[in-house]
């Protein structure tokens, strides 16, 4: 999900600074801390035995054995989506973000390698099923700004890079697939991502380490490497990879618009007017927005005065009204919108799903 | 004298008159007392005996010093290192004819053959000398007393008297410390106080008793020099231990038992084997005592195994019992006592841990 989930990503990211601070407490009491991915990879373990024992009846000088054992690497990580929703999406959209967060659960300082795919038409996610793609997407990561990771999408200040770079172990790194969403797309189309994260050696900074490789057969006296990571959607258990899906939901506005009219006077009849030259008309334009579909913002209304009429600028123009559920006429609203060049020009701010703004103005017949 | 001289031959009844105190022993008549000789003549004259006329000798019998050293047992002192008590055994013999003090000392060479074969290449710390006061032969401790000598060992007494000391406890296998002791003839004197040291008698005999220094020569003095030493040795018997510590991962969370590696989360075995070397002494209880690392966690379900053998195609340890113990709190230490451990033997203690 999209912005929406900024206050839950702050939580992650507090968390995480926590953590961070623990570890750095920790660092300070033993060579290797605890945490929850375990003992830091090939940091040694010093294990010292002592034995005393007597000649006769003496005590002898203890004698000692000392056991240096290298921590093995465990490779794991996870990726998930924070919101475990749909991303909604407008058609059209450009800088459609969808959100993962990629977490280094191994006991090592790693790269990873980020790749994304469209998929196929079919798969289905969070109630839809994927009918489309999306029309270009670029992977972005969670940039540091003032040395804080916020966890939320900042065009310009997070970049785009195909990984995260030295992740520590038990921290993560927000990811952001940043789509262009085709315009035609109708309400609830759906677009599927996945994206997949690799374990890469870490170590050098700004820089994609290579793959790393997991060590055949017995363990050895270095520092191994185990792939640990469980099986992400599309990707098999202890391959050193995990992946995890959004999908963008288009969330589209069906606008319908009606047109009527409606003789409000005319210089003969004081009741039940005719449409006679100088009669007063009212145009009511009623702009309906379909349920279940997204919020219409911004619609403009034109609309060219026939020849035959004249605009009533003494009446004016009523944008943002609704329509009398007796009369079906237009009412309410407020003054707003422009007559220029012949032409009623008005802007509804917004139309809800599953309902119905109006523009209303009033000509004279010529 | 020559009248006399000849009448003692013709009649043949020259008679010793020894003084009460002249026991006949090895040792021989006691020093300073007297042998008087006394001739007796008789005779006649004109047929009618005459009173018989006497005549005496006295001789002041003098001393005669000697003395020997044994190291009863010919044998070197088997040792441990770090013995507080180490003790050596010397009988010393007051062969002279009159009852003396004899100062003891103790000196230790630097190198050179041991008494018992081997080379000196250590000295004992601190040695004392402790006389064997309930004459029983052996040493025990609170009852024979440090005493620097000999009071008034009678002629033809011996007593045992101990070299008392320590040794190094980082002395090894097969090292040797040679002790000398010895023993200086003093006047008796007082009792309970060390009489001088003797001198012997220069120039001719006196009427009074004089002074003969007869000994033999010892270990390191000379003959005839009113001294006598011997030595032993103190020979090391250490047990050669040593231990080794090796560990290896049983389990993993990823791989499980087959190719485990030391990745967090697995049981790792740690493996002690404790081996005493041919030709040292037997270790006694060996405990084991192993502090772990604050990176793992006792694996109390499996335990802690002592008294196990080494496998000869993994090198890894087995078998055993699971009689040691673990104490924390987190992460804790295994300790474990082996059974004597005889040399040429290997045994081992292990356990498990979990890697955090």
């Amino acid at each position: 999900m999209g912005i929406a989930f900024a206050s839950i990503w702050g939580l992650n990211m507090i968390r995480n600074n926590l953590l961070a601070t623990a570890g750095v407490v920790a660092l300070g009491l033993t060579a290797a801390p605890a945490f929850a991915a375990g003992t830091a990879a090939n940091s040694n373990i010093v294990n010292t035995a002592t034995v005393n024992y007597q000649v006769g009846s003496t005590p002898q000088t203890q004698i000692t054995a000392s056991n240096t054992l290298v921590v093995d690497r465990k490779v794991s990580m996870t990726v998930t989506e924070p919101g475990n929703a749909a991303t909604s999406v407008s058609p059209g959209q450009t800088g459609a973000v969808t959100n993962f967060l990629v977490a280094n659960t191994s006991n090592a300082t790693l790269d990873f390698g980020l790749s994304a795919v469209d998929a196929a038409n079919g798969t289905t996610l969070h109630g839809g099923t994927d009918n489309f793609n999306v029309s270009s997407f670029k992977i972005h990561v969670d940039t540091a700004q003032g040395g804080v990771f916020n966890g939320t999408y900042d065009p310009g200040i997070d970049v785009e890079t195909a990984f995260v770079d030295e992740l520590a172990a038990d921290t993560s790194r927000a990811v952001f697939i940043v789509a262009t969403i085709p315009a035609g797309r109708a309400n609830g189309d759906d677009a599927v991502i996945t994206l997949t994260t690799q374990a890469r050696e870490g170590g050098t900074a700004a820089a994609q380490g290579a793959v790393v490789a997991q060590t055949t057969g017995a363990n050895t006296a270095g520092m191994d490497t185990v792939f640990a990571d469980t099986a992400g959607v599309t990707d098999a258990a202890r391959d050193g990879q995990f992946s995890a899906r959004d999908d963008y939901s288009v969330s589209a506005a069906t606008l319908s618009v009606t047109k009527v009219s409606r003789v409000i006077s005319d210089p003969i009849n004081s009741t039940n007017p005719k449409m006679i030259p100088g009669a007063v008309v009212e145009y009511c334009i009623q702009v309906a927005n379909a349920a279940g579909g997204a919020d219409a913002n911004t619609v403009v209304v034109s609309d060219a005065v026939p020849a035959q009429t004249t605009y009533d600028s003494t009446y004016g123009i009523f944008v943002g009204g609704n329509v009398n559920g007796t009369t079906g006429f237009c009412e309410a609203g407020t003054a707003g919108g422009s007559f220029a060049s012949n032409t009623v020009t008005g802007t509804i701010a917004s139309v809800p799903a599953n309902s119905t703004r109006t523009l209303y103005f009033r000509v004279a017949i010529n | 004298m020559r009248v006399a001289a000849r009448i003692a031959a013709g009649s043949g009844a020259l008679c010793l008159a020894l003084t009460a105190a002249g026991t006949a022993q090895a040792a021989g008549t006691t020093a300073g007392s007297t042998v008087v000789n006394t001739v007796s003549v008789d005779y006649s004259v004109g047929g009618i005996a005459q009173t018989a006329v006497n005549a005496s000798n006295s001789i002041v019998v003098d001393r005669r010093v000697t003395l020997t050293i044994v190291e009863p047992g010919n044998a070197a002192t088997s040792v441990s290192p770090g013995q507080t008590t180490a003790v050596t055994t010397f009988l010393v013999t007051n062969t002279s004819n009159a009852p003396l003090d004899f100062g003891l000392t103790v000196a230790q060479p630097i190198g050179g053959p041991g008494a018992h074969g081997g080379t000196d290449n250590f000295d004992a710390g601190a040695p004392a000398t402790f006389i064997d006061s309930n004459a029983n032969g052996v040493y025990d401790a609170g009852t024979d007393l440090a005493a620097a000598f000999l009071d008034e060992l009678a002629a033809d007494a011996s007593r045992t008297v101990f070299i008392v000391s320590g040794v190094p406890i980082a002395r090894i296998n097969g090292d040797i410390a040679v002790v000398t002791l010895t023993a200086t003839a003093r006047e008796a004197g007082a009792a309970g106080a060390q009489g001088i040291v003797l001198t012997q008698t220069s120039g001719a005999n006196t009427a009074a008793m004089d002074t003969v220094f007869a000994d033999g020569a010892g270990a390191t003095d000379a003959a005839r020099d009113g001294q006598f030493s011997a030595r032993d040795d103190y020979l090391v018997s250490a047990a050669l231990l040593s231990v080794v510590k090796t560990s290896r991962p049983i389990s993993d969370p990823a791989n499980g038992a087959a190719n485990p590696k030391n990745i967090p989360g697995a049981t790792i075995e740690y493996c002690i084997q404790v081996t005493n070397a041919s030709g040292g002494a037997t270790a006694v209880a060996p405990t084991v005592t192993d502090p772990l690392p604050a990176q793992t966690g006792f694996n109390a379900g499996f335990g802690v195994f002592v008294d196990g053998t080494i496998n000869a195609t993994t090198g890894f340890c087995e078998g055993g019992t699971a009689t040691g113990s673990f104490v924390g709190p987190a992460p804790g230490t295994v300790t474990g006592t082996l059974a004597n451990l005889a040399p040429g033997a290997t045994r081992t203690l292990y356990f498990r841990a979990t890697l955090n």
